[in-house]
């Protein structure tokens, strides 16, 4: 099938004898964007991490293109796929628009290092991700959503169809988390980018993908739509949590409102004073 | 005034950033070793003026200053200069690897497997084999033991902090080696193994210089070609990887540089310490990141401040010679306190 970009074939992921994803079979549709959820230590970053070819699989392989990861050089994988790890530090002084340069290291070789379509394209990623005006502000003097943008800026300098991203929104206020979907959301749209996320938070995630993926026990326990993944059943399985799940007021995507122990005795108490 | 000179000739063959003013910097540090360098073949237990030095190297003839300058000061100023800037070099390399301001050849016993090699060579062959072939066993002990540590160092991969550790182990073990076998040597050979460990260009001659020039100036120039490896690996080894980097053959490059400059400078200049940590520092306030920058200014400081070391250990102390490793450590170590007080206040 032409629509998938990303796939894998029998993945098998782990460290020394624990097995992390054991035989996965996954498809990453082209041209929307995926989204991974699962429990912690589910193996969703180790999955998006192997796909960036960050870890070695254990066995199986990855297709990229209808190519084998394996048969493609390092250089020639980084045109075609950008990541933005979980955590990222930028050494003292460095500047925005040389980090932001950083993404141009596939293009360039060491007689050309800095072409007119280079900096033309250095420039276009720092516009769209709104850092151009701190293009000479040393990146640790940004706050926490200004510094997630302009790592995003120096992955789409990559120039690449596909960018992965691995819990971007972590460290960030819920202002900036929307902030960087709205952005993720934005190059899926205007730029056709396939787009994939580990995200922690399901509501965001129901909002924002095109294609969820739940991940336990090693494979997948759901795929699909945002309203085929996010039920109370999935949420039960994947994350041993009773939870309701009703209609999200402003998206109509799926919202889940977990119980807790606090929230089981507010409701016996109103119960009580009903029954009063 | 812009910050940053492209050149990108219009043919399209090659294009490169030059930034302006860490150039302009550079160029004066080379400027400012040079009138050293004139000053410190004045001096000396004759004076000879600059003016004849400067006659001396345009061709003019300076009758018997000749024999002074050319057989006694330059050559020995020369491998002074040499053996700094391979230093200097070679500790910036490392610690941009390891992304460790604390890392240098002597630290994580580049060095020390040189001495242990040239204590060896002194304390068993002396009077044996010619003294001629001890740099030739000092590289060998450097690259010898780089490689044991490269080799201990490697877990599916070179991780620079355990490559550092395993470094500082080795580098503990070369001393104890090194300690054990003076105790057990005669004593004319111990002193003299005492004098190379702690570093003296003494009686240098111009086939030293010879014999040094093409390892360092090759190094030199693989070293400016390592400055994009360099650059994309400080953003760590997930970015790095993802960016297409292949880290660990780049890594494999760079260490190997290093050892070639340190490794050269140890065959003939002795166990000089402190320069391979400072000069870096010193190059990095003056002119920032730029790595292809950061390479021949750490080669000028780490080169100015042995040369100047051993000027000062040749003449301050007359009749007496001080190794120059002694006044590195002597003169360099305040200064180089003295920066970062400055540099706190600042």
């Amino acid at each position: 099938m032409m629509d998938e970009m990303l796939r894998t074939n029998s993945l098998t992921l782990g460290f020394k004898d624990r097995i992390v994803i054991d035989e996965l079979d996954l498809d990453i549709p082209k041209g929307k964007v995926t989204i991974l959820v699962g429990a912690n230590g589910c193996g969703k970053s180790t999955l998006l991490r192997s796909i960036a070819r960050l870890l070695k699989p254990k066995s199986g392989s990855i297709e990229l293109d209808g190519l084998d990861m394996d048969q493609l050089s390092t250089k020639e994988i980084a045109k075609r796929l950008a990541v933005l790890p979980q955590s990222t530090s930028s050494p003292e002084g460095l500047t925005v628009s040389q980090l932001v340069k950083q993404g141009r290291y596939p293009h360039q070789t060491l007689l050309k290092q800095w072409s007119v379509e280079d900096e033309e394209i250095v420039n276009e990623a720092m516009t769209s991700t709104g850092v151009f005006e701190m293009a000479d502000r040393p990146v640790t003097s940004l706050s926490g959503g200004q510094r997630q943008r302009v790592w995003i800026a120096m992955t789409l300098a990559q120039r690449t169809e596909t960018l992965l991203l691995d819990e971007p929104t972590t460290f960030l206020d819920v202002a900036h988390q929307i902030e960087i979907l709205d952005l993720c959301h934005m190059l899926n749209e205007v730029e056709g980018k396939t787009i994939v996320i580990v995200l922690h938070d399901l509501n965001l995630a129901a909002r924002y993908a095109h294609h969820m993926i739940a991940l336990k026990n090693k494979t997948i326990y759901a795929q699909g739509s945002p309203e085929e993944v996010v039920t109370t059943e999935m949420m039960k399985q994947v994350f041993a949590l009773d939870c309701e799940v009703i209609e999200d007021p402003i998206t109509l995507t799926p919202m889940t409102i977990p119980y807790s122990k606090k929230a089981a005795r507010r409701v016996k108490e109103s119960l009580c004073i009903i029954e009063a | 005034m812009k910050k940053v000179f492209t050149l990108r000739p219009q043919s399209g063959a090659f294009s490169l950033q030059l930034p302006i003013v860490p150039i302009v910097f550079t160029l004066c540090l080379f400027l400012m070793m040079v009138v050293l360098m004139i000053v410190g073949l004045s001096l000396g237990s004759t004076w000879v003026s600059p003016l004849a030095i400067l006659q001396y190297f345009i061709g003019i003839d300076v009758g018997a200053n000749t024999f002074i300058i050319e057989s006694l000061r330059l050559p020995r100023m020369l491998v002074a200069l040499l053996a700094g800037a391979a230093l200097g070099v070679s500790g910036l390399i490392l610690q941009e690897m390891v992304r460790n301001p604390l890392a240098s050849p002597d630290i994580i016993g580049i060095t020390g497997g040189g001495a242990v090699a040239a204590v060896f060579f002194i304390t068993t062959f002396s009077g044996v084999l010619p003294m001629s072939l001890l740099p030739l066993a000092a590289m060998l002990g450097s690259a010898i033991v780089s490689v044991l540590i490269y080799a201990l160092a490697w877990k599916q991969g070179i991780s620079p902090l355990r490559l550092v550790l395993i470094g500082i182990g080795i580098n503990a073990a070369m001393s104890a080696l090194t300690t054990l076998m003076i105790i057990f040597s005669p004593i004319n050979s111990s002193s003299q193994a005492y004098v190379w460990m702690t570093g003296s260009v003494y009686g240098s001659s111009w086939s030293a210089v010879q014999q040094m020039f093409p390892w360092i100036g090759c190094a030199m120039i693989l070293a400016l070609l390592c400055a994009r490896a360099v650059h994309v690996q400080q953003l760590g080894e997930d970015v790095a990887k993802s960016l297409g980097a292949r880290i660990q053959w780049q890594r494999l490059g760079m260490i190997t540089v290093s050892v070639i400059l340190a490794g050269v400078a140890v065959a003939f200049a002795g166990g000089i310490s402190f320069v391979g940590l400072m000069a870096p520092h010193i190059a990095r306030f003056v002119i920032g990141r730029s790595f292809a920058l950061l390479v021949p200014t750490a080669a000028i400081i780490g080169g100015t401040m042995v040369f100047v070391a051993d000027v000062i250990g040749r003449t301050a102390f007359l009749p007496l010679d001080v190794p120059v490793g002694v006044l590195v450590s002597g003169i360099g170590a305040p200064f180089f306190l003295y920066l970062l007080y400055r540099n706190r206040k600042g």
